[in-house]
């Protein structure tokens, strides 16, 4: 013990100096701004009104995944297919890409004059400038974030387990309801918060396929390209406290049903 | 019955068979085997959790081939239990009950509980049971719902001692209170085998190398393998011939009297606690009697085992009061006493 302490000491210090780097512009802004104008930004309708946008399009855009990737986690889990690597790396693509460049590729394949957004807008369902478009760009930027996670917890279920409710007489299906879902339902909710979070978060991609309606990552963007950083600032301050109430709320309603 | 003819099934490098087993209904077969022998998939090929490359498989005169583990009825304990954590025990054991929509559900449950001694455990969390009470539950979750074939893989491996004697007990009691429950259980216990078996499998490279009673398993192997991993040490290839018209198996270095019908090439294996040992020649009904000299002496608690050189390397095992009273120590001269009966031979 005694030999590790000055090692551990250099650790601890190395690490603070971490979550300073974090800690420090979060509260750093919150110190800039000035309460009355908090307030007063809390009461600005084009703000409320895109924080609402923002959180309901992430909504969205994770109920899409919760539901169409689910499955495939599960596949991904369980099965040793070829080309499994090739999905898996498909999956992941998004992280790497810039999320400009997203932008760009999904305006692409969707925009007014393609094909596919041709196809899409004789239903009446448009990708540019829309409520819509905003939750495709950030599903595409942050499914991997519940994909990866729910295959995690899908692997994290004994095999055994599925087994032996099949030789008690459950179906496939039955057996994945009652045994495999529940199982891994604490990796898949913490999945959804995650990416839940990211899609909120999002701003590159959103920009080039949907600038209006505005989220309020393009909201703070434009009050600091039209009017600068002291009006901007209430803005991104008031964004990032309602993150964290709702990230931390989420964590710990998760971590309670847990215990 | 299960009947498995010609049954094959290749996984990775690795193949299971072909297997032609018949296992008659309600009878307790134990299989052993080291691991990787391919024992559990066996089972699950029983199961029907693993498919058959090729080959065939009946379950009570049944074609099962294509029959899914959820029609075969069957009940499957795995070693560490497999118990759903998401369930109380009431839960798992009424799982298979609740698939049925059995309508009294609750006085069954608790009547195997009553069965397997685990009433008071009903509302209990899984987690919290100990390894002996979640073998419990396992078993009462596959007998409840009354199946025709009861598979174990390794269920008392992961038990202390105690807990193990009692189970052995509670299986005993299971196979003789369900006249018509096959039940096969993998091991690599050879007591738990011995004590549990009318059948024994021994399976290894995915191959079932012996079935047969137990006693005869043990005492006479069919295969050098077999010989080696039910403990005979003294394991000996080479011939039979005759002389003066008396059977005897040879090897480059020894001859020995055997009793056997055996021709040509064969192994002869000796148990280690059939050899007798003297210091002085003496005049015995033993056929064959050996000069050698101690090799090596290894303390077994109340047993010392014995190396001999008598022109091949031969384990005995006498007491350790023996040793003491020949004073016995390595390099010491002394005679071998072997009965022609005491030697197995078996066709190489």
């Amino acid at each position: 013990m005694t030999k590790a302490k000055g090692f551990v000491a250099v650790f601890i210090i190395m690490g603070t100096v971490i979550v300073l780097f974090v800690v420090l512009p979060v509260f750093g802004i919150g110190i800039a701004t000035p309460i009355h104008s908090l307030l007063e930004t809390a009461r600005d309708a084009e703000v409320i009104s895109s924080i609402k946008l923002t959180f309901l399009s992430g909504l969205f855009a994770t109920l899409f995944a919760v539901l169409f990737g689910t499955p495939l986690a599960y596949i991904l889990a369980r099965y040793r297919f070829p080309m499994r690597e090739v999905v898996e790396s498909i999956i992941d693509l998004p992280v790497v890409i810039p999320h400009s460049a997203a932008g760009i590729a999904l305006l692409t394949v969707l925009g007014r004059n393609t094909t596919i957004g041709h196809a899409f807008s004789v239903i009446g369902i448009h990708f540019t400038g829309t409520a819509i478009g905003i939750t495709t760009a950030m599903a595409f930027v942050s499914v991997p974030f519940y994909i990866n996670a729910a295959k995690e917890g899908f692997a994290s279920v004994d095999r055994k387990l599925e087994k032996t409710a099949y030789t008690l007489g459950a179906s496939g299906s039955r057996a994945f309801f009652s045994i495999t879902l529940p199982l891994a339902k604490n990796h898949l909710v913490s999945g959804a918060i995650m990416m839940w979070a990211r899609a909120i978060s999002e701003f590159g991609a959103i920009v080039i396929l949907a600038y209006h309606p505005m989220v309020a990552p393009v909201l703070v963007y434009e009050r600091f390209e039209s009017y600068g950083l002291a009006y901007s600032r209430p803005v991104a301050w008031l964004i990032i406290l309602i993150s964290l109430v709702a990230f931390t709320s989420l964590r710990l309603m998760t971590r309670r049903r847990r215990h | 019955m299960i009947e498995l003819k010609d049954a094959t099934k290749k996984l990775g490098n690795f193949t299971l068979g072909p297997l032609n087993v018949n296992l008659e209904k309600g009878s307790y077969s134990v299989v052993l085997g080291p691991s990787g022998a391919g024992k559990t998939l066996f089972m699950e090929i029983i199961a029907g959790l693993s498919d058959l490359d090729s080959g065939t498989i009946r379950i009570n005169g049944r074609d099962a081939l294509d029959l899914p583990p959820q029609r075969r009825s069957i009940g499957f304990c795995y070693q560490d239990y497999a118990l759903f954590p998401n369930m109380d025990v009431f839960e798992n054991i009424a799982f298979g009950l609740r698939l049925r929509k059995h309508r009294d559900i609750k006085p069954k449950v608790g009547k195997i509980a009553r069965v397997m001694g685990i009433q008071d455990l009903l509302k209990r969390d899984v987690k919290d049971l100990s390894g002996g009470e979640k073998q419990r539950v396992a078993l009462a979750r596959a007998l409840v719902i009354d199946p025709d074939i009861l598979l174990l893989d390794e269920p008392l491996s992961a038990l202390d001692k105690a807990s193990a004697l009692q189970l052995i007990k509670e299986l005993k009691r299971i196979h003789r209170s369900r006249p018509k429950l096959t039940i096969i259980h993998i091991t690599h216990d050879f007591d738990e085998a011995l004590s549990l078996a009318e059948k024994v499998l021994v399976m290894n490279n995915g191959r079932i190398l012996q079935l047969g009673e137990p006693r005869e398993v043990f005492n006479k192997p069919k295969d050098p393998f077999v010989a080696s991993f039910v403990g005979l040490k003294n394991i000996y290839k080479g011939w039979v011939g005759s002389h003066d018209g008396v059977p005897v198996f040879e090897t480059d270095d020894l001859k020995f009297r055997v009793i056997t019908d055996c021709e040509g090439d064969a192994y002869a294996t000796i148990a280690a606690h059939d050899v007798i040992i003297s210091i002085e020649p003496s005049e015995t009904s033993a056929r064959n009697h050996f000069e050698g000299i101690v090799k090596d002496m290894e303390d077994k608690g109340m047993l010392m085992e014995l190396t001999v050189d008598i022109g091949v390397d031969l384990t005995v095992t006498i007491t350790k009061e023996s040793a003491l009273r020949m004073d016995l120590h390595d390099g010491k001269r002394c005679h071998v006493l072997i009965k022609a009966t005491a030697i197995h031979v078996f066709k190489a």
